[in-house]
């Protein structure tokens, strides 16, 4: 008993003095914990509480463009964004803005919409041939979804104005339908008189066909019916019934037809899918999981003594930093070319899941993919030069992978989280890649639109760089 | 001011001895934290061709000292020359001079012994027939011949001892310097230890050497220094040393008359 407690005192006096063990004990699942909860609980918010941005243009002017508005007023899901720098939106604008991830999504109601959806309303209340024409893309309700949007929220919020268009349809209709029932039924007058028709001649039928009976006893014919058309069996009421589902069921989607398509301002549209959406944050996970070797073999060299060996070596150490960066970030790129290797080929053939397509800017990939494995490599060169042994390496390391991560959006999309998260995940070089590689393999995009990410990406490897070297020279 | 002057004994100093390879002038050494004077203005110089013993019990400063004389530490005050070249604030040349033997095996364990080798001679600046030349050389001395292809971390504890000596000197420097090389080797490794380093010495090398064990310092050793929390207390031969403290047998009577039989930390 005496020993046990004696081991257990000497375990304890261990760990109370281990202050980076008990950091990286209870900070780091803090912190962890914080960030996904965070994260996680935004998702449930984003469907509850949260609103979505939606960029709105309305050129129909007139009583339905208002009430697709006032109903996304209404919503407690979208904020609606009309204008722009005190101006109305105008088109090129309001592309310009989603396919650059500015705003994930927005509607534009087309010219003469209020009159089109009367005139059609109109035709399936009184036209028995109720297939419509064709439309131009100009006269359809547009919504534009940003090409980098996961596909669960490009749903979601696709399903939300859906409703919102129907409900407004479904209102205009019966507006228009009740609008016309007196016309309706002065129309369906004649079936009125056709019924009684029927039963005029039902009656004749009945009486001749008794008195036939009634004279020629056994010689008597069968019962001799009379012709009449078959709608004489059916009431007015039925008719209308039958004439008012069969409408809404087959055309009352047709009234306000929808076209739904990713903003791209490039010639090449590419179609994102969940494997190009997934493989950017997954490629910089893997990547910025380096910092485990990495750091590793710093603190190996420093636990072994070849780290002395090498001080009292003729080489600067800038050389032997950059041997180590120069063979990591090598690894890096295997790393993110294996992830394309997946993306593009095993996800398709083994899983049936959207092949990746990168599109044709592969001068900017490259460059991407050198930012990302410097900032990967400078990370693993900061950690490896403050951790003082293996395992904090390997604990600190994963762990702020894992935060980083999650502050990237690999486990949440940025956009779904709350303020205050966002502006956090505005320091994690895991986003700034992933978007980089975002632009890239789903808006096409060249230089002029990645290039504060890449800086970013490369100034953190740069920094990192000048911490390694100054806490190699305080240590001296 | 007090730099010019310690210039000027330098050159004093390498007037009065001038086949001095190392001048060591004032030398002090604070480490902050936690706050300890390791060196306490050490004076020391070290002619050419000498098999130097550094003697001093444990935390006496033998280590710093040599750390300093390698360029691994930083001097807090005072200089140290190597060869005429001051090594405060130095570009690294001095660097080329000198081969330091740590008391680690500083060696990578997932890499071959030749890997090793190749590896701290590149470094070195060694690179194609010379390097290869140079790994045999050094194969054949310490006997590595037949174990160039194993991984260090499968090795005996006497072949990583020995390779641990030939990448610390694949490049024939002009001074060794080694800090405790035989810890924990067979009495065989040992032999084969001494008698290269005797052999280099014979050929002109300069060897700066640190032991606990007096006998091998007693039996290599030209000149002796023994240093304690910082100072040097005693300087000379083994011999004058033993003579100079009459009733003593051997330099390990004379290292505890001076250092003390109580514990250090």
């Amino acid at each position: 008993m005496r020993q046990l407690i004696a081991n257990i005192k000497k375990e304890t006096l261990i760990l109370l003095r281990d202050i980076p063990g008990l950091l990286i004990l209870f900070l780091m699942p803090a912190l962890l914990i914080i960030v996904i909860t965070l994260t996680q609980e935004n998702a449930i918010q984003s469907v509850n509480k949260s609103k979505v941005e939606i960029l709105f243009i309305n050129h129909d002017d007139d009583e339905f463009g208002e009430a697709i508005k006032v109903s996304l007023d209404k919503s407690e899901y979208f904020e609606v964004i009309k204008d722009y720098e005190g101006k109305s939106l105008n088109e090129d604008i309001f592309l310009k803005f989603i396919s650059k991830g500015e705003y994930k999504a927005g509607i534009i109601i087309p010219e003469n919409m209020t009159a089109d959806i009367i005139s059609r309303s109109k035709e399936i209340i009184h036209s028995e041939d109720q297939d419509f024409d064709v439309l131009p893309d100009a006269s359809m309700i547009r919504i534009y979804f940003d090409p980098a949007v996961k596909e669960a929220f490009r749903r979601s919020v696709s399903n939300a104005l859906d409703m919102i268009i129907q409900s407004t349809e479904i209102r205009f209709f019966l507006r228009c339908f009740f609008d016309e029932l007196p016309e309706l039924i002065d129309n369906k007058a004649d079936v009125a008189l056709k019924k009684e028709i029927n039963y005029f001649i039902q009656r004749t039928e009945q009486e001749m066909n008794s008195k036939l009976k009634e004279n020629l006893g056994d010689y008597a014919p069968d019962y001799i019916s009379l012709d009449k058309p078959d709608s004489m069996n059916v009431d007015l009421s039925t008719i209308l019934q039958q004439s008012f589902e069969i409408d809404l069921s087959q055309n009352i989607s047709n009234l306000a037809p929808v076209l739904k398509s990713y903003a791209n301002l490039e010639e090449e549209t590419l179609q994102p899918s969940m494997t190009q959406n997934n493989v950017p944050g997954f490629a910089l996970f893997a990547m910025f999981f380096i910092v485990i070797p990495l750091a590793g073999s710093i603190i190996t060299e420093k636990e072994q003594g070849t780290f002395t060996r090498l001080k009292t070596l003729p080489v600067l150490y800038f050389n032997i930093l950059w041997g180590k960066i120069i063979a990591y970030v090598v690894v890096c790129f295997l790393q993110f070319f294996l992830m394309l290797l997946i993306g593009m080929f095993v996800f398709p053939l083994v899983f049936g899941l959207p092949a990746l397509e990168i599109g044709s800017q592969f001068g900017m990939i490259l460059l991407a993919t050198l930012a990302s494995g410097l900032a990967a490599v400078g990370f693993g060169l900061i950690v490896g030069s403050l951790a003082g042994t293996h395992n904090q390496a390997a604990m600190v390391g994963s762990i702020l992978v894992i935060i980083l991560s999650a502050l990237g959006g690999l486990f949440m999309p940025v956009y779904m989280m709350p303020g205050s998260l966002k502006s956090i995940s505005m320091f994690s070089p895991i986003r700034w890649g992933t978007d980089v590689y975002l632009d890239i393999f789903v808006r096409n995009a060249g230089l002029g639109s990645i290039w504060m990410n890449l800086l970013l990406l490369i100034l953190f490897f740069v920094i990192s760089f000048v911490i390694t070297v100054w806490l190699y020279s305080r240590k001296q | 001011m007090k730099q010019l002057r310690i210039e000027t004994d330098y050159f004093y100093i390498r007037k009065q001895v001038p086949e001095t390879i190392i001048v060591i002038k004032d030398l002090k050494k604070v480490y902050s934290k936690p706050y300890t004077e390791a060196l306490k203005g050490i004076n020391l110089s070290i002619s050419k061709g000498k098999f130097y013993g550094l003697l001093g019990p444990n935390s006496a400063g033998k280590t710093t000292l040599i750390s300093i004389i390698c360029g691994i530490l930083k001097i807090s005050d005072g200089s140290v020359f190597i060869n005429g070249l001051k090594i405060n604030g130095h570009d690294g040349s001095f660097k080329k001079i000198i081969g330091l033997v740590p008391q680690d095996i500083a060696l990578y364990p997932s890499l071959t012994v030749k890997e090793n080798l190749q590896y701290f001679g590149q470094m070195q600046g060694l690179h194609g027939k010379t390097l290869k030349d140079r790994i045999n050389e050094y194969a054949n001395a310490m006997q590595l011949v037949q174990h160039l292809n194993k991984k260090i971390n499968v090795c005996s504890g006497g072949i990583k001892r020995r390779a641990n000596i030939a990448a610390g000197v694949i490049h024939n420097p002009e001074i060794f310097i080694l800090d405790e090389p035989t810890v924990g080797v067979d009495t065989q490794s040992r032999n084969l230890i001494f008698d290269y380093l005797k052999q280099k010495n014979s050929e002109g090398t300069t060897i700066l050497y640190t032991t606990h064990y007096m006998e091998e310092a007693e039996n290599l050793c030209s000149i002796v220094t023994i240093i304690d929390e910082g100072n040097i207390i005693e300087s000379g031969s083994p011999t004058d040393l033993i003579n100079k403290y009459s009733g003593l047998k051997n330099l390990g009577e004379v290292f505890l008359k001076l250092t003390g039989k109580e514990l250090r930390e």
